[in-house]
């Protein structure tokens, strides 16, 4: 929102979404705050959402268990709840990876056929 | 439900404590990248969106789709109870129909349980007979006999093992062989139906007290439209559209339900 990159501003897919906080979360543990710039600086502030989209998500994927939620203490001794993979939520993370490269080996050949 | 709620209360605590913990690093983090401290609470805001939208949709999604239709009940039920307090002229008087409606339509129809569904509480109900002189009033025959022939059929009469005569629809009833006739007179006998014509009116009556209740109750929710209609307007403007459909559908039922608590 602040960069002005508005026609590079992807919308995001529910499920893309989904996918990007399993994998900020492979790393380890994190809170909300933490998950939402490591999405927007990760990709090079080209994916840009409202920070509050990202809640609604993260308690989606809790319900379903690809998550848990735990609260703790962060760097500066605040209170904060943390996320991280469950191992279901890493099985998941694991076929979701493999479907995006395939989806994304697939578009990109045909958008460009001669660096294939 | 009272579990419900503070279910509900819970996870708002500790979702207002989550956006609050957010806000309060990006407020942080504004500050430490140089923004002049007055603007870096707004932009942390702007950067989370709104904080209501935030928390209803993240309450959505936590709760899952059950959950969330278990709480649409309790939100409408609890919504109809406080309508029930704050109207409680009309209430009363939706619930006296009601219950009146209702009451009467037991009443008539264990009548017509116990006289027309449920056999005769005796070894062989099937047989007992009626038996009388038929009288033809037009379309309506019925049976009935003096008291002479009465008794003379009471002492002398060989077929029936028993006799007994009763006032009401002017009939007898007999316990005795079915195959038996009366012979020398010009009696009917008749499989024991007394009460058929009884049931039926009372059944038929039951039907109207409870139609007649039902369009009480119509008109009275309907004679207040006109008064509801500023709340429903305003409720249709703030988006409540699904609720309020609910409400208008379920405030019936509810009405019902109160009843049967109270009852």
């Amino acid at each position: 929102m602040s960069t002005g990159l508005n026609r590079d501003r992807v919308e995001f897919l529910q499920g893309t979404l989904d996918m990007l906080i399993l994998r900020t979360l492979l790393f380890g543990p994190a809170h909300g705050h933490a998950i939402a710039h490591a999405i927007e600086h990760g990709s090079e502030e080209v994916l840009q959402v409202e920070h509050g989209s990202l809640y609604p998500a993260l308690h989606r994927l809790v319900r379903q268990g690809l998550l848990s939620a735990k609260d703790g203490l962060s760097e500066n001794n605040r209170k904060a709840k943390f996320y991280s993979l469950t191992a279901k939520g890493r099985k998941h993370l694991l076929s979701e990876t493999s479907k995006w490269d395939r989806l994304s080996q697939a578009i990109s050949r045909i958008m460009r056929p001669t660096q294939g | 439900m009272d579990w419900l709620r503070r279910r509900n209360r819970t996870h708002e605590d500790s979702l207002s404590k989550e956006i609050q913990n957010y806000l309060h690093r990006e407020t942080q983090q504004n500050l430490n990248a140089g923004m002049a401290p007055s603007e870096t609470r707004l932009a942390a805001l702007r950067k989370l969106g709104p904080v209501a939208r935030v928390m209803e949709e993240t309450h959505e999604a936590a709760a899952g789709r059950v959950w969330l239709c278990l709480e649409m009940i309790w939100q409408d039920v609890h919504h109809g109870w406080r309508m029930f307090a704050k109207n409680p002229g009309f209430t009363l008087a939706a619930l006296l129909s009601i219950a009146l409606g209702a009451g009467a339509n037991v009443a008539l129809f264990s009548a017509a349980d116990a006289l027309l569904l449920r056999p005769l509480p005796v070894p062989r109900p099937g047989e007992i007979m009626t038996v009388g002189f038929d009288f033809n009033a037009g379309d309506f025959s019925y049976m009935r006999s003096s008291y002479p022939n009465y008794v003379d059929l009471r002492d002398r009469n060989r077929s029936f093992s028993g006799l007994l005569a009763h006032y009401a629809f002017s009939s007898m009833g007999f316990a005795a062989d079915p195959a038996a006739n009366a012979h020398g007179l010009q009696m009917t006998i008749r499989e024991n139906r007394i009460f058929t014509a009884l049931a039926t009116v009372l059944t038929l009556l039951a039907v109207a007290v409870l139609i007649v209740a039902c369009a009480n109750v119509a008109g009275l929710l309907t004679s207040r439209a006109p008064l509801r209609a500023r709340e429903i307007a305003l409720r249709l403007a703030i988006g409540a559209r699904g609720e309020v459909r609910r409400a208008i559908f379920l405030h019936p039922a509810r009405l019902r339900r109160l009843l049967c608590h109270s009852a």
